[in-house]
């Protein structure tokens, strides 16, 4: 067998980069090191559930952050108030973040597009100021702190490594997922809708159920990732999901490319890595990282590793057909 | 108590409406979210201060010299973020236009400042008292100048040549490029003016609430567009209307439910209207949007 | 496909150079723990976290320029026991999730030996966990009483907690005969907690709050409306519980809409920026605060100039300028005293009063300083004047 051959196929990619991923820490020896690579997965994760609902299913969501918020502030409140354990509450937040995607998902029935995407902004916002103003229960703008550390088989979970292998775990089984999705029927189902709703609609897939049933999924894997946060952090508070952070996973899916599974992955440790790298510029930073965005939409507007999917080569195909000249006008 | 909640609303619909009108405007001719508008409107207000402390410029020179830098100031946001980018998913353009977002907001942070800043006057502010309503010549500054600037606007538009490019532009490019229009011309004019407006805006803003900084763009830019989607995307009457509505619909929920959910009044709203009737009040529908 | 796969490729490799290049420039920029560029900058670093960009930029310009200042004249005069001090600015954008990361990394990295900022209660929050389990010294600044829960071992706060603040603003409104109050607040952890402890104050001895309206921080512009129900309830003065930003829309709105009502407010809306947002309609408006910019004692005057000299003639040292130029203060005076063991540290600022730009404080049993210095002030001509 060729080496490249092997090489390109994904299944070995995959193991290299998780054999990379389960053994980085044991070289690792500066804990902000670890903790920027938990991060990194908790941003992985969001970007997966985000990429179900975009990448796949073509419905533009703004309002990620409010179910990562709903999973930490469910898997919180539970574990606060009740005194459940984690591993009880974390399920609970994923159903509960769930429900609210199913909830988010309805409207995105009726509206298309820009029109959900602001819809979902609204539902962001709205979700952010029932928690400012949730009173005693919330706890407000001050937030909920001394949350519990999870615990299992007595492991110590001061100790960052545990915490990152046990994302690392999750991680990888979201992600497994997430990559199959488009080889089952479900997913071949997504990308008909997301590639011609009519024609999909047409063919018998009964297009309100799938999209209810992506934002319902997108919502829940966003969830996860809420509930570890605040079981790692130990403070979370409504000023730690806003409308900014629904951006930057947005950014992360169509940078690394949407719709390739992959590419929000590599997305999300592109752009989960460049601010840390840019600390240094302080003032600058955000400017950089503007910048960078904008930049890496002209030099590759699909992402990363977007291939011009079928969606738009189709558009080339015509364009080419009916306007030989489409680029004339940029050199006049 | 009523009067003057209506003559708030009123005011703010005014400012909402010249924002949404660049919003309607781009998202006509290129059918994706313009999330820098919000700080061109912001940068408005930006170049308005620095006009204000030169100090010796007089008020309607400053409202055009600032229009004319909006303009330059989004048609160069176009050329740079979004022209490369015609021919592909408009979620690629709207995470572009998300970039110049930040890109804008903090530039003006690392120019301008990072504080609160005081608008130095153009002109004395005068009150007036009718019964229990208090008015100042501000609101009517800010009234008569969004009021001249939308008829310019709705004349330039239906009436003349690069109007009726503009519209067919927004009705289909492909074939408005066949026809000979140089679509690419006619998107940079409709960037001019959208941000022209919004700078305008901001303007009035800046002066009329005396305050300027930059992180005020997000969340009007955010109001201006569910204004332009309320009174039906891509139509300048409906975004007119809509921004009317939002503006008293503001006013009445801070004032009598709570002023803490404002936005979430609006949104709320907003919602509703797109699961009640999706195309707005004026909308000609969705159809252009799903045509990629 | 040959060329869409060469350019995948460059463009990764780009990304690549470009990250390892900024790589490059953070590790020699901050000092990073195997960095030997740390000994160079100086012996001993402060990391300093506050919000550098987005809405409360301004009060993170005043916290690093203060702690500035306060390292260039330590190193001036010779360093701490010889050794020089250097500053590590970290912007955490209000955002709780940076502050977390930076904490992270001020604990990971040994030429830090203390931390000091935290504008926002809950990036303060967020971070004091972080701090106490790496056992990293560290003032932070924000006000929520929260904090004094979180500060445990390692962690002190300067800034006056909202229920001192709180019970200052009562005290003097009752003194004032204040009888119908009606409070604007700031619907976040610093409004929403001086909105319950001063209600609750000023109903127990017999005050009405007779409206209680609440706006958003860096969004609610106009006030006219919730301006115009304060008065339609006939209120006979206002609390405003939020930053000058507002507070100074809030005060002009007032003057436009004719309405002659005292307003009072705690030590947030003690800046001299807000002097200048609000100009002639702060006349009269009463604040307290611990950092008077016009105080002419002498090393309040000295703070001043040298500010003015330093930063350019248009910043104003603020209350945050003064935090953070106390606390770098503070920690030196530590480490010159006990060195740099934490737990030495702690225990030395725990017991010690020190003689600060705002006079003479210590820190209390929760680790709250302690202001015996807290003034009252009132808008006069253009300037914050003390009331006897």
């Amino acid at each position: 067998m060729d080496i490249k051959k092997i090489l390109k196929s994904h299944k070995a990619q995959f193991g290299i980069v998780l054999a990379v991923a389960f053994f980085l820490p044991m070289f690792v020896k500066d804990a902000s090191v670890t903790h920027i690579m938990i991060l990194v997965l908790l941003y992985v994760i969001l970007s997966m559930g985000l990429e179900i609902a975009l990448g796949i299913t073509d419905l533009f969501s703004l309002c990620h952050a409010a179910f990562y918020g709903m999973g930490a502030y469910v898997s919180a409140l539970l574990s606060i108030y009740l005194g459940w354990s984690f591993w009880v509450t974390l399920p609970i937040a994923t159903i509960c973040a769930g429900l609210f995607g199913f909830l988010i998902g309805l409207p995105a029935l009726r509206t298309n597009g820009d029109y959900l995407a602001i819809a979902t902004l609204g539902f962001g916002e709205i979700f952010r100021l029932i928690l400012v103003n949730g009173g005693d229960f919330t706890r407000g703008p001050r937030g909920l702190t001394g949350i519990a550390r999870p615990e299992l088989f007595g492991l110590d979970f001061t100790n960052k490594n545990v915490y990152y292998y046990i994302i690392l775990a999750a991680t990888v089984s979201i992600f497994l997922v997430v990559y199959n999705i488009p080889r089952t029927f479900f997913g071949r189902a997504l990308m008909a809708i997301r590639d011609d709703e009519a024609a999909a609609a047409f063919m018998g897939i009964q297009v309100s159920k799938y999209k209810v049933t992506a934002f319902t999924l997108s919502g829940m894997i966003a969830g996860i990732a809420g509930a570890f946060y605040a079981h790692y952090i130990c403070y979370i508070s409504p000023d730690t999901f806003v409308y900014n952070d629904s951006i930057t996973i947005l950014t992360m899916v169509l940078i690394g490319g949407g719709g390739t599974v992959i590419g929000p992955v590599v997305g999300a440790v592109i752009l989960t890595i460049l601010p840390e790298l840019l600390r240094s510029f302080v003032e600058y930073r955000m400017l950089i990282y503007g910048l960078v965005v904008v930049v890496m939409m002209q030099i590759r507007p699909m992402g990363i590793l977007g291939h011009l999917n079928i969606r738009v080569s189709y558009l080339e195909r015509r364009l080419k057909k009916n306007q030989p000249d489409s680029r004339k006008g940029k050199e006049v | 108590m009523i009067l003057q909640i209506i003559v708030n609303g009123l005011t703010m619909g005014c400012v909402y409406a010249l924002i949404a009108l660049g919003y309607s405007m781009v998202y006509g001719s290129l059918r994706f979210i313009n999330f820098a508008h919000g700080d061109v409107y912001m940068w408005g207000a930006c170049f308005g201060l620095i006009f204000a402390r030169m100090g010796n410029i007089p008020f309607l020179a400053a409202l055009i010299l600032t229009m004319i830098c909006t303009g330059l100031l989004g048609v160069t946001v176009e050329f740079l973020a979004y022209r490369r980018l015609r021919n592909v998913p408009r979620v690629v353009v709207t995470a572009s236009a998300l970039g110049a977002s930040i890109v804008l907001s903090n530039l003006a942070r690392v120019i301008v400042g990072a504080e609160t800043y005081s608008v130095p006057a153009f002109f004395e502010t005068k009150y007036f008292t009718v019964g229990n309503l208090v008015l100042n010549s501000l609101q009517f500054v800010l009234l008569g100048c969004s009021i001249v600037l939308m008829l310019v606007l709705n004349w330039f538009i239906s009436k003349s040549k690069y109007g009726k490019a503009i519209r067919a532009t927004s009705e289909n490019q492909e074939v408005t490029n066949l026809m000979g229009i140089n679509t690419n011309k006619i998107i940079s004019v409709t960037f001019f003016i959208g941000s022209a407006l919004a700078g305008a805006a901001g303007l009035l803003v800046g002066i009329y609430y005396d305050a300027v900084y930059s992180t005020m763009g997000y969340m009007a830019g955010m109001k201006a567009f569910t204004a332009a989607i309320l009174g039906g995307i891509g139509s300048i009457p409906g975004a007119m209307l809509g921004s009317m509505i939002l503006g008293q619909i503001e006013s009445f929920g801070t004032t009598y439910i709570s002023s803490s959910m404002g936005p979430a009044i609006a949104f709320a709203v907003l919602i509703i209207v797109l699961l009640v009737k999706p195309t707005g009040f004026f909308g000609a529908g969705d159809t252009h949007s799903n045509r990629v | 496909m040959k060329k869409e796969s060469k350019r995948k490729i460059a463009s990764v490799m780009a990304m690549a150079v470009l990250m390892a290049s900024l790589a490059g420039c953070s590790r020699s920029g901050t000092g990073e723990s195997n960095g030997d560029s740390a000994a160079k900058d100086g012996d001993y670093v402060i990391g300093l976290d506050c919000p550098m960009t987005g809405v409360n930029a301004s009060f993170g310009e005043q916290l690093s320029y203060g702690a500035q200042m306060a390292v260039d004249e330590i190193n001036g005069a010779g360093g701490i026991n010889g050794k020089t001090l250097a500053l590590s600015v970290q912007d955490d954008k209000s955002d709780p999730k940076e502050a977390a990361t930076i904490a992270t990394k001020f604990v990971a990295d040994d030429s830090i030996v203390a931390s000091i900022g935290y504008y926002n209660s809950s990036c303060g929050l967020s971070a004091l966990p972080i701090i106490n389990e790496g056992k990293l010294v560290t003032i932070v600044t924000g006000s929520s009483p929260d904090i004094s829960e979180q500060t445990q071992k390692y962690g002190f706060r300067t800034e006056p907690s909202d229920m001192q603040q709180a019970v200052y603003a009562a005290d003097w409104m009752v003194q004032d005969g204040r009888k119908k109050v009606a409070i604007l607040y700031e619907s976040t952890d610093y409004g929403m907690g001086q909105e319950e402890i001063i209600t609750d104050i000023l109903e127990e001895s017999g005050a009405e709050i007779v409206c209680s309206e609440a706006y958003i921080l860096g969004e609610t512009k106009d006030f006219t409306n919730i301006l115009t129900k304060v008065k339609n309830s006939g209120a006979d003065s206002i609390f405003l519980a939020g930053t000058y930003t507002e507070g100074a829309l809030i005060v002009k709105q007032r003057q436009s809409l004719g309405m002659d009502i005292p307003c009072y407010s705690s030590s947030s809306m003690f800046e001299v920026a807000f002097l200048e947002a609000a100009g002639e309609a702060a006349e009269g408006v009463k604040v307290q605060g611990v950092l008077v910019p016009d105080d002419p004692s002498e090393t309040i005057q000295k703070f001043q100039s040298s500010y003015k000299e330093k930063f350019g003639d248009d910043k104003v040292a603020g209350t945050f300028s003064g935090h953070g130029y106390a606390t770098v203060k503070m920690v030196a005076e530590a480490i010159e005293n006990v060195g740099t063991d934490p737990d030495k540290m702690s225990e030395y600022i725990e017991s010690t009063t020190f003689d600060a730009i705002y006079g003479t404080v210590s820190f209390n049993e929760t680790h709250d300083l302690i202001f015996d210095s807290l003034k009252r002030l009132v808008v006069e001509d253009g300037k914050f004047v003390v009331v006897e």
